[in-house]
């Protein structure tokens, strides 16, 4: 499974590589990188207990990956200026140090991995999740369509249960519960 | 090395920021362009709409011209299908896949 993966996020990022080549946007550069990494964490990925299989957990986490794949561009190159960049550039950088904070804990299904706790992780519990959530909210704002806007609305749904899922199969280590009373905010620090 | 690879994300958003103000900078006479574009396309536009009755009066009578004008109008067709089909490669979609 661990292995499929990271054969699934190796292509990513040769594909993320291909685009960089073709338009020559340097967000591509971060998407790269960003896939490589976690193809290399998934390959070193060791010990996982408690794996939740049930299918609605697979179908919301399949879900969860294909959804941000069908957003589509709708702006021109003279409005991607400002706000918009910035803010899904921001969401890309919480989720970029979020994976390397995760590190080889990462995973597709909900399990019991080796809880980490440093880097962002210290301000809140689903950092990747939030930068996921900041990088399309922007790019919706800048890309406005009905297309758009259903899929954000169905991706913030669906992160909301993924998360649900996650931690009812993590709260069951003793060490995430002591996580939990320390770092009590999901998305924003002191919010939410 | 988890500090090298904070300092790789960070600088290459930076850079990728730097970069769309540089490009939208670079359109911006661009832009005058296309504005100008559009005034004389309204103009064409009016030339082409008198034209066209013109036109429609001489096909009429002659249908070998019409013939040759559908064949024409069939080419510019695949043209413009081929032009959505193109921009249709161009839009790229956003954010990495959930993990």
């Amino acid at each position: 499974m661990n292995k499929l993966a990271s054969i699934l996020f190796l292509f990513f990022g040769i594909h993320y590589g291909i685009k960089f080549y073709q338009f020559g946007d340097l967000i591509f550069v971060l998407k790269t990188l960003m896939a490589f990494l976690v193809s290399l964490y998934f390959l070193k990925q060791v010990r996982e207990e408690n794996i939740d299989l049930r299918p609605v957990t697979v179908l919301i986490c399949v879900m969860h990956f294909l959804i941000p794949l069908a957003f589509f561009k709708t702006h021109i190159a003279s409005v991607n200026l400002g706000y918009g960049t910035a803010g899904i550039l921001i969401g890309l950088i919480i989720s970029g140090l979020a994976v390397i904070d995760l590190n080889t804990s990462i995973g597709l299904l909900p399990a019991l991995r080796e809880v980490r706790t440093g880097g962002v992780y210290r301000f809140i519990r689903h950092p990747m999740y939030a930068g996921y959530l900041i990088t399309l909210t922007f790019f919706t704002s800048i890309s406005i369509s009905l297309w758009n806007l259903s899929l954000l609305l169905m991706f913030y749904i669906v992160t909301i249960v993924r998360i649900r899922n996650e931690e009812k199969v993590l709260i069951r280590s003793s060490e995430y519960k002591r996580y939990t009373s320390k770092v009590r905010y999901k998305f924003i620090p002191g919010v939410i | 090395m988890k500090n090298s690879l904070y300092l790789l994300i960070l600088v290459v958003s930076i850079g990728a920021y730097a970069q769309s103000i540089i490009l939208t900078t670079k359109k911006v006479p661009e832009l005058d362009r296309e504005e100008k574009f559009e005034v004389e396309m309204e103009e064409s536009m009016l030339d082409l709409s008198i034209d066209i009755v013109r036109l429609k009066e001489i096909t009429e009578e002659n249908p070998l011209l019409r013939l040759k004008l559908q064949h024409e109008i069939r080419k510019l067709q695949q043209i413009q299908s081929e032009i959505s089909r193109i921009e249709e490669l161009a839009k790229s979609e956003t954010g990495a896949p959930g993990v």
